[in-house]
This record gives structure tokens, sequence and C-alpha cells, in this order.
């Protein structure tokens, strides 16, 4: 029995590499992919990471990139390419998947594996595993926390709680709304054992699990203790975080229904209908039996309970925030992703009595997933109607890299290139010319030497002034945003 | 941490050795500044991906609007001149483009005699990337648009310019302008109006060229 249930864990995990695998570089790298790429490429060349409180997240994902560079042979930024970062989510997306399993005796064995289906194919999760940023590891290391948490919990294990700890302190390591997911467990948590199995040996059990996340928070931030400049700045991001949460200092306000759209039905315009809407549903369905008192077999109703309580609670603090990015989505609907698992098995157990209207109903899901996530992550993948697209990199900025790229083989020597632009209206460019040894970047135009002559000038049209012997080209960066380049004439 | 990488003036170290040899050139480069996610922009009725549509054209085809005269519901432009817009100067740059008022604005081009029309290709504006609204272009047999009044283009999702509700999308402008299908329609003026931009509430027009026989 173990063994069929491993082959099929082994098989789904396949299944999603399948899907998060191909055409990586389909999309143009993102502003946001691009930075972490070069914060990533800091550390490979010159060996430095340092956190920085106002933007770009916890050091994991950078660190965790390290082998994969290793593995490619990449040994400076140069050599790097958007499908070797774009394998860092993949790999955690696939890897999410497989730790599943250590809820197997929290949702019974199908709910697991109905998880792991439905993990598989939501096509927020497809896209975001192919989106190299810190979103795919967040939920990898709640997974860990989650499953370690329950195993520590269920089995009075100290193993376990420790693990549960590290799992937090990366999460705390990867990005800093992990706060808000910690909370809403910690508030579910605290409501379940009050309510239920309140015993000294669980805050034994707590005390080793907060203690192992302070120690790894402060390992990741300290540079494993080389330098407290990170836990300093860490302190600081609390404001920082703080204050744009509630929508200061940000242009990132959403309106309270942003994530229950894309939960449900999205539409932009008349465009492809969008939506989480059978996840969510499944979803619900599984809150609603636990409201009801109505656990499917083989499900624990203490870990039913918590998990409806921490995915309405998570749900409601991101609707009510201000803040909005599209990609926070995912850690509220991993929990209904787990939630859907539990609804499906009590469909499959209470609703469906033949094998074979089973099978059909288990096809009939994973395929209409599978197509939504093929349409989210291969069709529109760079489409505004796509909810999960988000100040995306133009398809028609590849027209830029493109002359960028004949200009260098028609150039005998390296091109000197200068980039003028306002440091929110440069990025992917720092990325794509990354093999170009003679590159500057100046955030305002006074500031720019005369000479040397650069051989070409990539700037904002504002800034194009006239140069005489100078060709211009105007190139879409994203919706709404020109770059102009600038080539002299040979 | 930002401070660090704040970009400097580009420093050239030239070492140069005391028995005055010649040494190579080294450029110190600013390194990029890090910046936040960005706004995402989605603009209602703003198209989702750029068609150039495919348009065949008889031979004998040319712009029949070169150098043709042009008047506008803005007689007194604010900035350039009405025959900016059919004098084959297709630059983004200050001195070839004619801004007129705020609001509704209409240019027309009087093409003397009645021609069959296949295409029209529109350039407001491509300095700065925007999105100009209400953009609608109409032919007609007589100069007060009053007889044989054909809408080959109309983006104006609400009606707010008061010529009907149209399906085309808006557009961001670039150097490549705007390709209209006209199918062949057959008439003797072309009216285009537009309803300021994204970016104001003025109207610019670069250039338009009227391809026909």
């Amino acid at each position: 029995m173990r063994s069929r249930f491993t082959t099929v864990v082994i098989l789904i995990v396949c299944l999603a590499a399948a899907v998060r695998l191909p055409s990586l570089d389909l999309r143009p790298f993102h502003h946001d992919e691009a930075n972490q790429a070069y914060r990533f490429g800091l550390l490979l060349d010159e060996g430095v990471y340092q956190y920085d409180a106002e933007d770009h997240h916890g050091p994991t994902l950078y660190y965790l990139t390290q082998p994969l560079a290793f593995l490619v042979g990449a040994d400076s930024f140069a050599e790097t390419s958007i499908v070797m970062y774009r394998l860092v989510p993949v790999i955690a997306g696939c890897v999410m998947i497989l730790l599943l399993g250590l809820l197997r005796t929290a949702l019974g064995r199908l709910g697991t594996l109905g998880a792991m289906v439905l993990l598989t194919f939501t096509p927020a999760f497809v896209f975001y595993s192919r989106y190299y940023i810190q979103e795919s590891l967040l939920i990898l290391f709640t997974v860990v926390t989650l499953g370690a948490g329950w195993l520590g919990a269920a089995r009075r294990s100290t193993m376990w709680a420790v693990i549960c700890g590290v799992g937090m302190g990366c999460m705390l390591a990867t990005k800093e709304t992990a706060v808000l997911t910690l909370a809403a467990f910690g508030l579910s948590g605290f409501i379940v054992w009050v309510r239920n199995r309140f015993c000294f040996q669980a805050l034994r059990l707590l005390f080793w699990a907060v203690g192992s996340a302070l120690l790894t928070t402060a390992i990741w931030y300290t540079n494993a203790f080389t330098s407290w400049d990170g836990l300093l700045a860490l302190w600081k991001a609390v404001g920082v975080y703080a204050e744009r949460g509630l929508g200061e200092s940000t242009v990132h306000i959403q309106p309270w229904n942003y994530y229950l759209e894309m939960l449900t039905i999205y539409r932009y315009e008349k465009g492809p209908l969008f939506g989480e809407g059978i996840i969510f549903g499944l979803g619900l369905l599984g809150a609603f039996l636990s409201i009801r008192g109505r656990t499917p077999t083989g499900v624990n109703p203490l870990f039913h309970r918590f998990l409806s309580l921490a995915a309405l609670f998570l749900t409601l603090v991101y609707s009510l925030l201000p803040y909005k990015t599209p990609w926070c989505i995912l850690s509220m609907l991993f929990l209904w992703v787990l939630l859907a698992g539990i609804g499906l098995i009590w469909l499959l157990e209470e609703k469906i009595n033949q094998r074979w209207g089973r099978v059909c109903l288990i096809v009939s899901l994973s395929a209409l997933l599978c197509w939504q996530s093929i349409r989210v992550a291969f069709v529109y993948a760079v489409d505004v109607a796509n909810p999960y697209v988000y100040a995306q990199t133009s398809e028609r900025f590849s027209a830029l890299t493109d002359r960028l790229e004949e200009l260098r083989q028609a150039s005998e020597r390296d091109l000197y290139i200068q980039v003028i632009a306002p440091p929110d209206r440069l990025w992917p460019l720092p990325f794509y010319l990354r093999k170009d040894p003679l590159v500057g970047y100046w955030k305002d135009v006074d500031t720019v030497p005369a000479s040397p002559l650069p051989d070409v000038i990539i700037t904002v049209p504002e800034w194009a002034v006239e140069r005489s012997g100078f060709r211009s080209s105007f190139h879409e960066l994203r919706p709404n945003c020109l770059l102009v380049l600038q080539q002299r004439d040979v | 941490m930002n401070k660090k990488w704040i970009c400097g003036c580009v420093l050239v170290a030239m070492a140069v050795s005391a028995s005055a040899e010649t040494s190579k050139l080294v450029l110190e480069l600013p390194t990029p500044l890090f910046a936040g996610t960005p706004k995402s922009i989605k603009t209602p009725n703003l198209e989702r991906r750029t068609v150039v549509p495919e348009i065949m054209v008889p031979a004998g085809t040319v712009n029949v609007a070169e150098g043709m005269e042009v008047t506008s519901s803005d007689d007194f432009p604010v900035i350039g001149e009405l025959e900016y817009a059919t004098d084959g100067d297709k630059d983004g740059a200050d001195g070839s483009y004619v801004e007129l008022g705020p609001g509704v604005q209409w240019l027309q081009i009087d093409l003397e005699e009645p021609r069959e029309i296949f295409a029209v290709a529109l350039w407001h504006y491509h300095a700065q990337a925007r999105a100009y609204k209400d953009v609608i272009v109409q032919v007609a047999d007589d100069a007060d648009f009053i007889s044989n009044i054909v809408t080959i283009y109309n983006n104006d999702h609400d009606n707010s310019a008061g010529l009907g509700i149209g399906e085309d999308k808006e557009y961001i402008e670039t150097n490549g302008g705007r390709l209209i299908d006209a199918k062949g329609v057959t008439a003797q003026y072309i009216r285009l109006y537009s309803n300021g931009s994204s970016s104001s509430d003025m109207n610019h027009y670069i250039e338009v060229e009227v391809f026909g026989r």
C-alpha cells in the first residue's frame, strides 16, 4: 500500500515538472526577476549579499540559486541564463508537492494525494513556479512548517518541532509576508489548542519551534553570523513593510476584492475568463465541512479545523490590507488547495458511488485545471488579461535586445553602452546587458560624461535629446513605458 | 544599501607612467540602481497585443494625402501647423507635430477628388508612451461630412466623443503608428478625431498617410 502511495506521488511530481518545465524562457524577464538575478549575480561574482530593508526580500532565493549555478557551470553573472534562474522556482514548485507527504496523517492518504494533484495543476502555482521571485520558495517553506508542525504536535516530537522552527525561519528569511502566514497559523493553532488540547507538553514543543525559528532566521540574515548588519536591517524592515502593507509609500494599492476576483472568476475587459474558482469552490466546501463537523475519513478533525481557520484568517487579512500584488495570492491559495483536497475527498466518498464516476471526476478536474494552467503559463503568459501578469516586460522588448545583438555582431570591439533612465524604468536591461563589459547606468542626464562618445545610448523618450550622429528607435519596455535606443552612426 | 549603488560620474582612470608610455583606458562605470516592483498599468479598452494588419493593395496605390490641404476643428493650433500632418515628416521630435486644443478635436484632409482608399496610417505622437482617447477615423464625400459617411476606425468605447461606440481598441503610440484597413472605400475627405490622451487633454498629429488611388 505504501509503495503504491509512493509511486503515485512520484507520478504526480513528474506531472508537475512536465507542466512547469517547458519553454522557461518564453516570457521575457520581468523587472523584479531581473532585480533578483542581478542581486544573485553580485553574490556569484563578488561573494556579497547584504539584506536590503527597502526591497527584494530575504536571502534564501540567492543562496539556493548557487547550487544550481554550480550544476550548470555558470561561474559568473554573465554566464547565467533565464532558464537557469527559473529552474529554481520550478524545483521549489515540485518539491513542495512532494513534501505535502508530510501531511499524510493529517489529510489522510487520499486527501494528501488529492491536494497534490490540485497543487500540481493550480494555475497560479504553475505560473509562479516559472517566475524567479521568492513566492515559490515561500510556499515550499510553508509546507515544511505546516508538515513538521503537524508531526511535532501529533507525535509530541521535539525533532519535528525543531524542523518546524527551521521551516518558519526559512519562511522569514524568504519574504517578509511570511509574518502574515505565521500569524494566521499561530492564531488558528491557538484557537484549536485552547478549545481542544491545552497542555504544557505543547508549550515545550512551541519553545523548541520558536527557538529554532529565531536561530534559523538569525543564521540567514547574518550570513551565518558573519555580518550583524542584516539583523539591524531586518528590524528596520518591520517598519518599512508595515507602512507599505497599510498602503503608505506604495503604488500597489488595490481594492479589497482584488484577490477574491482571482479566487473566483477574473476577466479583464472582454478578454478570456481566468480564476481559481474550481480550487476555491472545493476549498470552501472543505471549510464548510469543518464547520459542520463532517470531516471525511482519514482527515484529522483538529487539523481540518486549523486549516479552515488559517485559510479564512489569511484571506481576510490579505483582502483588508490595501497593498496587493498578484503573487501574494499564493500564500492563501495554498491553504485553499489543501482544503480543496479535503472537499474533493468528501465528494468522492459521499456523493459519487461508482468507481468510474470518481475516476471521471478526478480526470475531468485535472484536465480542466491543466488547461487553465497552460493558458495562464503559456498562451497568455505576457497578456495583460492574465490576472497574474503584472507590469510584465513586453514581448516586443525583444526587438531592442535583438537590435543590440546585431550591433554587437557588427562591432569589432566591445560596445560602450550608456543607459540613462530612472531606476524604475530600466529593468530588466541590466540582466540583458550582463555580457557587455562596458555598460554604465545613470539615473539622470546631468551626470552623464560627454566623452568618450558611447556606441549606444538607451534612455527614456523625454531624455532622448536629438544627438547628432545618432539614430533613434523606440521600443516598448512594458505597457505605457517606452525606451529609446540611440545608436551611433559608424 | 542602495547608496552603495548610487550612480556617480564616470571615473576615467588613465594610468600614465612617468615615461609617458600609452596605456589602456579603463572606464569605471556606474552600476544600476535597484527599484521596487513598478506599477501595473491596465487602461480600459487598451489593446492587449498590437496586431499590425496585413493589407493587400492593388498596383498603383500611393499616399494620396501627401501635401494635401488640411483643415481642423481648431483653426489655430497651439503648436505647429496643420500642414505638418501631410508633409511626409514622421519624426517624433518638436517641430514635426501639430498640437490641437483640448477635448474632442478633428483634423480633416481633402484628397481633392474621390479616391479608392485601402489603408490609413496615422502617427499622433511617439516621443512618449501614451494612448489617445476616442480615435475615430471617418471618410465622406463632402467636406461637412453629411453624405456617405463611413467610419473605418473607432475606439471610443463609452461614446464620449458622441459619434457612437466603437469596437476598436486603444493603443500605445510608438513610432510604428497605427495602420488602419479602409477596405477600398471611396471618398474625397477623411476626418480623424481624438479626445486627448492618457498624458494630457491636448491632441497631436505628426503624420497621416492615406493609401489609395
